[in-house]
């Protein structure tokens, strides 16, 4: 089977990045459920504002506050190999090489920057060894390949992807630091107010003022609010407690709590790892031989190494040197952690994946894991039994969203290979949708077990979630629920079934992306196609998802909340769905009439082999050799 | 005459009118006529006006030292010292003339703090952590004011009222000049910094 190609697919790191923000984001957006006295939306928007402008920013701070100096005319030969090797990978900008003077430890090389300014750093130290790389010609491939993987995570725009998550993380504690302090000092003050907030009589305070005269009376009572505003407030100030700032607080923080803690301790060091898989694999792409990299990588010389080569295709078993082999093996314990969790990939795993591409993708057990981790917060954010107050709303949707997006992008190397999907479609939702089914039960099972033995307690329970969403001032009266038992059961029943229709909905979105996709690689005659293929693959997959989640998804949760109004918006936003996905088919099926199965340079009719195996019967043509790693 | 023979003078210039100004208030007879007072008052404005200008020229003339934080600082402790002259129920002021020296002194220092504030914040782009940090002081220090000194709201309408006694909120004064100068500018530095930054990358 021939090994793909992994810079010609949608990069799993840009998907990565994606999924950080928007659930970062989206748990941001989860405070300003109920009334709140700070103003989220536009805090959200903030937020937005803030870290880009921090990630504008962090470059020259870091420069300036780590001493880094622009390399001088002694360093020349790297910079020349580094304008070389931009220009042959087309980078739009030339990066700037900084030195950091006096450090000679072999720190770096590393890339960061924003938009436009783009730097490679590393230590003297570090510096002065690849220059001495480039100087002896058995090792400079070696120093290349150094500079070509920090050129491809230019390339690739790892600095403006972990530049950006980093300041939006950063931007985002340093908010609910403040938010913190502030709803805490705004909380105790309304305690601490409300006795004489309550007995404030603006009347009776003006006239117990001696010698007043009744104009400055008159103009001291225009300072209070007005009877009607002051009553809002009285009744406000009776309903505070303690018990609900301190409710308030929490549920308002306590989503981005768990789901930075799950982004934080999977999700970001995971796309630490893939963008050194990617920069890897851009190597490879230029050097055409794994030895010089693999040489980068273990540090063990390239000489050594195809020695190694040599001596084990003459005994016909291909094994590693033992000097590699001791080394690897001291390292063994440490690979299980580093490879879930590790903000590095160990050198085996790179090595791995030098050896074969398809090592950077996860299997179907981690995409479970991974998928279902964040899904599992999410759930037990969004549609726990402690918010049933929301069921059948927007929540629900947007973790079902997520799921078949990464699903389907995670799943696209496979359609590449030509394999059978459709098992691993069912493993990885149904493990989910499992988790979550577990998380669902289990909190259902602990409410029915109180609710049975002691009711008045299960009362307490529910009146306690109706309060994390009425936050401040106790204002219940909006969320009304005459009986507690009647909306457990219907609750829990909608809770349940709501899982069914997730994961139908799931298979079918994951499935009917993967089609699509799958069609779009045997459109050999597409003008262009290497260009395009992510763009085409990115356009199906929006097109797809806004078809599940608004024409699908809405109205089968409105089924299930029968009680729920739903209004011309709603009923017009499924119509534009299916309207638009009707299109949608249209437009595609005639551009696959058009562009499939015809061979790119004789256009004559192609076998319908997997898709890197396709060659053209007339010309012999292999139809996307692009797509398939041309080296060893 | 040269560029910086005129920045000496105007220097000298600044020192002498805030001088003038101090003298003459340890000039002021404390028991004169109502004519002879008018006048001295009249004059005393003129100066204060003189006094505001003096306190820019040399905020702006010395902003190397304004610039950094300990500039800002000691300009701060001296407004807040000033401010417990002023108006503290602590440190009460001993006569009529230490007391208009110590008002005189407190509008002049808080106009300097304004000044030094916006000297660093052109400097510094810290405006959104000067934001969030005075948010965060104030709603605690309201709620400590409370817990130790009752019904704020009852203190604050005493205080509107009884302008000549000495006023348990005498705190309040020196925290909104404090808040007035610096959320507007901290506001204002916060979006001149964005424009230039999102302007150069």
């Amino acid at each position: 089977m021939q090994k793909i190609n992994v810079l010609a697919l949608p990069s799993q790191s840009t998907l990565l990045f994606f999924v950080i923000v928007i659930v970062l984001l989206g748990s941001f957006f989860l405070g300003s459920i109920g009334t709140s006295p700070i103003p989220f939306l536009p805090a959200a928007f903030g937020i937005v504002f803030l870290s880009l402008r921090s990630f504008l920013k962090a470059p020259s701070k870091r420069i300036e506050q780590e001493h880094w100096r622009i390399a001088d005319a002694q360093y020349t030969p790297i910079l020349q190999e580094i304008e070389k090797f931009a220009q042959k990978i087309q980078l739009t900008h030339i990066p700037h090489l900084l030195i950091q003077p006096g450090n000679q430890q072999r720190s770096g090389p590393y890339t960061f920057g924003n938009f436009r300014q783009w730097y490679i750093a590393m230590s003297e130290g570090k510096a002065d060894e690849i220059l001495a790389g480039l100087s002896n010609s058995q090792q400079a491939s070696v120093a290349q390949a150094i500079l070509i993987h920090e050129l491809y995570h230019l390339k690739n725009g790892d600095h403006w992807k972990m530049g950006y998550v980093e300041e939006l993380f950063k931007t985002i504690f340093s908010l609910m630091l403040w938010m913190l302090l502030f709803m805490l000092g705004l909380g105790m003050l309304m305690i601490i107010s409300a006795p004489d907030i309550l007995a404030l009589d603006p009347v009776k305070l003006v006239h117990s003022i001696p010698d007043l005269s009744p104009q400055c009376e008159q103009i001291l009572l225009t300072l209070f609010p007005a009877e009607k505003e002051l009553a809002t407030i009285r009744q406000k100030a009776a309903g505070i407690n303690l018990f609900l700032v301190l409710n308030f607080i929490l549920s308002a923080i306590l989503p981005f709590l768990l789901s930075s803690a799950t982004l934080l301790l999977i999700f970001f060091p995971k796309l630490w790892r893939l963008r050194e898989y990617y920069a890897d694999a851009g190597v490879l792409q230029q050097q055409k031989e794994t030895l010089s990299l693999r040489s980068a990588l273990t540090g063990i010389s390239r000489k050594f190494l195809e020695y190694d080569i040599s001596s084990s295709a003459e005994e016909e078993t291909p094994t590693i040197s033992r000097e590699y082999d001791f080394w690897i093996s001291m390292r063994q314990w440490k690979e299980g952690y580093k490879k879930i969790a590790g903000w590095h990939p160990t050198i085996i795993s790179r090595d791995e994946s030098c050896q074969n591409p398809m090592k950077i993708f996860d299997s179907w057990q981690g995409t479970t894991v991974l998928v279902g981790s964040l899904l599992l917060v999410l759930d037990i954010l969004l549609s726990s039994p402690l918010t049933l107050i929301y069921i059948g709303n927007f929540p629900m949707h947007f973790s079902a969203i997520a799921t078949i997006a990464i699903v389907s992008v995670s799943l696209i190397p496979h359609v590449v290979q030509g394999k059978k999907i459709w098992t691993d479609v069912l493993r990885i939702i149904s493990g989910i949708m499992g988790l979550r089914l577990v998380w669902i039960v289990f909190t259902l099972l602990f409410l029915f077990i109180v609710f049975l033995l002691n009711p008045s307690t299960f009362e307490e329970m529910m009146r306690m979630a109706i309060a994390s969403v009425a936050r401040y001032a106790g204002d219940i009266q909006s969320i009304e629920v005459p009986d507690f038992s009647e909306f457990l059961i219907r609750a829990s029943l909608i809770n349940l079934f709501q899982i069914l229709i997730l994961f139908i909905v799931s298979i079918f979105g994951v499935l009917s992306n993967l089609f699509f996709t799958g069609r779009i690689l045997y459109w050999f005659k597409f003008p262009d196609l290497q260009k395009r293929l992510s763009s085409l693959i990115y356009g199906s997959l929006a097109a797809n998802l806004f078809f599940w989640s608004v024409g699908v998804l809405l109205p089968l949760t409105w089924l299930l909340n029968s009680e729920q109004t739903i209004g011309f918006l709603g009923w017009g936003g499924v119509v534009c769905a299916w309207l638009f996905f009707i299109i949608f088919l249209v437009v595609f099926f005639v551009l696959d009439r058009h562009y499939a199965y015809c061979c790119n340079q004789c256009n004559s009719k192609v076998p319908d082999n997997k898709p890197l195996e396709v060659v053209c019967p007339a010309c012999k043509k292999q139809q996307l050799l692009w797509l398939a790693r041309d080296i060893a | 005459m040269k560029t910086s023979s005129l920045i000496k003078w105007g220097d000298r210039l600044s020192w002498a009118v805030l001088m003038a100004n101090l003298l003459l208030i340890l000039a002021i007879p404390t028991e004169s006529s109502e004519s002879d007072l008018l006048f001295l008052l009249m004059i005393l404005i003129c100066f204060f006006g003189g006094a505001i200008g003096a306190i820019t020229w040399l905020v702006i003339r010395h902003n190397f030292y304004f610039r950094t934080f300990k500039g800002l600082s000691s300009i701060f402790v001296c407004f807040l010292l000033s401010s417990l002259f002023t108006s503290s129920s602590i440190l009460p002021p001993a006569n009529e003339r230490l007391s208009l020296l110590s008002n005189l002194s407190y509008i002049l220092l808080g106009w300097g703090f304004g000044l030094s504030s916006a000297v660093f914040l052109i400097f510094h782009d810290i405006g959104i952590r000067i934001i969030a940090i005075t948010t965060v002081v104030f709603v605690w220090g309201a709620f400590f004011a409370w817990k130790i000194q009752g019904n704020l709201i009852e203190l604050l309408v005493n205080a509107l009222t009884q302008t000549g006694q000495v006023t348990p909120l005498w705190w309040l004064s020196p925290s909104m000049c404090i808040l007035g100068w610096l959320l507007p500018l901290s506001v204002i530095s916060f979006f001149a910094h964005s424009v230039r930054i999102f302007a150069e990358k």
